[in-house]
């Protein structure tokens, strides 16, 4: 029986099976011919497209040419293409041209057509067009903005975040982070380049957040982000966080915050922080208080040259540089006659790196 | 009786080697599915976003460029100076001489006027000693470093003990990244914390206008060995790794270029000295320690940075380079064989470990035995000779479907490959190439495994005549 089944059952639905393979490989590879045909006659049509609306978007910037004009020439089926033809415009225009570039796209049928794709689009065309609302600055759009915020799709609120930010709509900031929060997959780096993109606008309502805010992960965020613009008058509230927190990931971001901006009055804290167990704290202590200028700590950096962990050893070497020229001298005896092989070799890695600026 | 028991035997064989190929089949739609939807996806995302808006406020993350380099004589100096111009707001290029006996150190030392300094380690994997450190002040973003010969990833290690940045990207002295290599492969530890280690395409150099470490002109190699490689190298990133990467399952990123966060290779060891496959077997182990540690931990493919390769062109020196490929396959398996259909490493322990097991180790056993009881069914008379001859072509046929699709994929998304004739040079490839080429592979991994069986283990020679000026 099985014999049969391999000799004759089988030999049929091979046979059926080459066949339909055969057919299967011939549309694939006529599919193929026919996705390079569209790819390239969509290119050239692109390129004709793109060639006359250049002329015609020069002669709209030098005034030659209205809105009104210049959209009556963009029929409503090639608005896709005509975003994407302004998009690296947008990108790389300035000042008055880029305002009346952007005014194209806002006070016209485009504006409407990217609201439309940014409440009825699938999820690619939601996180387009929220993308392209924040290229223009287009303020008009801010409710529909928000409302993109409590998107289920990941891209499409980083996107509509990220535009709020471009419009400037600091008020939004409270919505922003609460809908981080409750998100799955939090990239403290991807939320850190939404609150970067507000500019230093945002450090006082940052601030203001973070005196009631109770969530370590965006105490974290937010002191990162006023460590970034070195907002001088959130050191004390940083500092308070610092010296009352327990928790190893908010001390980290407030001491290298404090560093940043440089904040005097952290000084005494900090000394203490270089006596903490977790290496972090004390190689970070470190790097702040040789940025703040703190030389009454010199004898003890030479301590900390021997310390067990490499960042801190580094950071020690590179702090007694920065200090003084006396921490310098100290740091070339070190290297050539240190009986502590740790630090000799850190204060030889150092001292290379500061000779050739590595 | 002896006849009866022979012809049984086939019987069976050859309703295993039927399920085995119906298995396999199945499994390769099903990645060929899953990869398309990711390509697209992934294809459509990056078009619109500029991908330096992401990296442009400095609180990216910093990245050492780990060269390991033996015998690179002729091509350090171009692809060094290709990786110092790499596009990154903050990178650093650390290139590990491993006791190369030709002129590799001397180029580099008097190429970028480099002066030997008073240096030292960052961390302390076990490595081959340091002979000395290399630093220039017209590039300080590099650091030489020459070592006593210890293997590849003796070498990597080495850089990796001297890595200061929070990640490092490990690339083959002789290829040639693209230059927004960097950006792209970075971006998923940005947008994801839990993302380890992140593996890029390699593609195959043959064939492009090649000049200063720069790839300036696309087009597929002259000769078919080529080819038929460019298609392999389509089938198994394009598909092969987006497919397991959608369920976090990748068990191989590239020697030729992966990104690993530096803290995660520390905590499992760095490279394995003296490994034949160190770069599946460093992927295989991170899943192993820290999926345990963090089950939300993720190694992941990016079809987008490309690193181009040079591809060999000659039947030796593929050859051996395939049988290292399978011994290192088995190596890897066979060092964390535990892991097979563990549970507790989620679709790497119940999939893809099984995967590599049953088709990549045993693979080329089925599929070699296949012909053998093949042939001797047709003489006993199991399996008339238009049915052989069919079935054969089947195999043929889904080969060349599945090799099309990775081709229609890389149309669908990347268009690397801009001429028409490009593509039907491709075809050719994908036709010809599971005729002949495909078995010769399976003899020669089958050999591989019965070599690795008994006790040879080396990494063989790797003769490469360099691509471009």
């Amino acid at each position: 029986m099985i014999g049969k089944f391999f000799n004759q059952g089988a030999l049929w639905t091979t046979t059926m099976a080459v066949l339909a393979l055969l057919f299967v490989v011939g549309m694939l590879i006529l599919y193929c011919f026919f996705l390079r045909f569209v790819s390239n006659s969509s290119k050239k049509k692109q390129f004709k497209l793109y060639a006359g609306w250049e002329k015609m978007v020069f002669q709209y910037l030098e005034g030659e040419k209205t809105t009104q004009e210049i959209m009556a020439l963009v029929p409503r089926a090639r608005y896709a293409y005509f975003q994407h033809f302004l998009k690296s415009y947008l990108l790389a225009l300035k000042g008055d041209d880029f305002e009346k570039l952007s005014a194209l796209v806002t006070n016209t049928d485009l504006f409407s057509c990217l609201i439309d794709q940014l409440v009825h689009g699938d999820e690619q065309v939601r996180s387009e067009s929220a993308f392209f609302i924040g290229l223009v600055r287009a303020r008009q759009a801010k409710e529909h903005l928000i409302r993109g915020l409590e998107d289920k799709d990941e891209g499409v609120y980083f996107n509509c975040a990220l535009s709020l930010a471009k419009i400037g709509a600091i008020d939004t900031l409270g919505i922003i982070l609460g809908q981080f929060r409750i998100r799955k997959k939090p990239s403290r780096d991807l939320l850190l380049s939404i609150l970067f993109e507000f500019g230093t606008d945002a450090c006082q309502p940052l601030l203001w957040y973070l005196k009631g805010e109770p969530d370590a992960f965006s105490i974290s965020l937010i002191v990162d982000a006023l460590g970034h613009y070195r907002y001088y008058p959130a050191g004390e509230e940083i500092l308070c966080i610092l010296d009352a927190t327990p928790g190893y990931d908010v001390r980290i971001n407030c001491i290298r915050a404090v560093g940043k901006i440089e904040y005097l009055g952290a000084m005494p804290s900090l000394r203490e922080c270089m006596n903490d167990a977790d290496w972090r704290v004390r190689s970070l202590a470190i790097w702040a208080l040789g940025r703040i200028g703190d030389d009454s700590v010199e004898e003890e950096l030479v301590v900390y040259l021997g310390d067990e962990n490499w960042w801190v050893r580094y950071r020690a070497a590179e702090a007694l540089f920065s200090l003084s020229r006396k921490g310098r001298e100290a740091l070339s005896v070190i290297a050539q006659h240190s009986k502590n092989k740790k630090a000799a070799s850190v204060t030889r890695i150092l001292l290379t790196d500061m000779k050739v600026g590595g | 009786m002896v006849n009866i028991s022979i012809i049984g035997a086939l019987y069976i064989y050859n309703y295993f080697a039927l399920t085995y190929l119906l298995t396999i089949g199945t499994i390769y739609f099903v990645l060929c599915f899953v990869s398309f939807k990711t390509i697209r996806k992934y294809s459509a995302k990056v078009s619109y976003i500029d991908i330096k808006d992401l990296f442009r406020y400095g609180n990216t993350k910093a990245v050492s460029v780990i060269v390991p380099a033996y015998n690179e004589g002729n091509s350090i100096i171009n692809s060094t100076s290709a990786f110092l111009q790499l596009e990154y707001p903050d990178f650093h290029v650390i290139v590990v001489n491993d006791g190369s006996k030709d002129d590799t150190l001397n180029n580099l030392i008097s190429h970028f006027s480099m002066k030997r300094v008073p240096y030292g380690m960052v961390d302390s994997i076990d490595t081959m000693p340091v002979r000395g450190f290399y630093r220039s002040k017209e590039h300080p973003s590099l650091l030489v470093i020459d070592k006593e010969n210890g293997g590849k990833a003796d070498a990597i290690n080495t850089g990796i003990n001297a890595s200061k940045d929070p990640l490092i990207c490990v690339i083959d002295a002789d290829s040639i990244l693209e230059r927004d290599c960097l950006l792209k492969v970075v971006r998923p530890f940005v947008e994801d914390e839990n993302v380890i280690a992140v593996g890029g395409i390699v593609r195959i150099a043959n064939g492009c206008k090649v000049e200063q470490g720069r790839v300036l002109e696309i087009a597929p190699p002259k000769k078919f060995i080529g080819k038929f490689q460019v298609v392999e190298y389509l089938r198994a990133f394009l598909f092969g790794r987006t497919g397991f990467d959608a369920v976090n399952a990748m068990l191989i990123i590239s020697g030729a270029f992966g990104c690993f966060s530096k803290d995660a290779v520390l905590k499992v060891g760095g490279y394995r000295a003296g490994c034949i496959g160190e770069d599946m077997e460093l992927v295989v182990r991170m899943h192993k320690i820290l999926r345990r540690q963090n089950p939300n931990t993720r190694i992941t493919f990016v079809p987008d940075p490309v690193c181009w390769t040079e591809a060999p062109e000659t039947l030796k020196v593929l050859r051996s380079q395939r049988v290292r490929w399978q011994k290192g396959t088995i190596q890897s398996i066979m060092l964390h064989k535990d892991m097979f259909l563990n549970t507790d490493y989620g679709w790497v322990g119940f999939f893809a470990f099984p995967y590599f097991v049953i088709f990549e180790m045993l693979g080329p056993f089925v599929e070699f035995s296949g012909y053998i009881v093949f042939i001797l069914s047709a003489l006993f008379g199991i399996v008339s000779l238009p049915f052989a001859i069919m079935f054969l072509t089947v195999a043929v046929l889904y080969g060349m479907v599945l090799s099309i699709t990775s081709v229609i994929l890389e149309e669908l998304s990347f268009k690397k490959y801009p001429k028409t004739s490009h593509l039907l040079h491709l075809f050719c490839a994908a036709f010809l190439e599971n005729i002949g080429y495909r078995q010769l592979q399976t003899w020669w991994r089958f050999r591989a495994t019965i070599e690795y069986a008994f006790g040879s283990r080396g990494w063989g020679k790797m003769e490469k005549k360099g691509v471009g000026k």
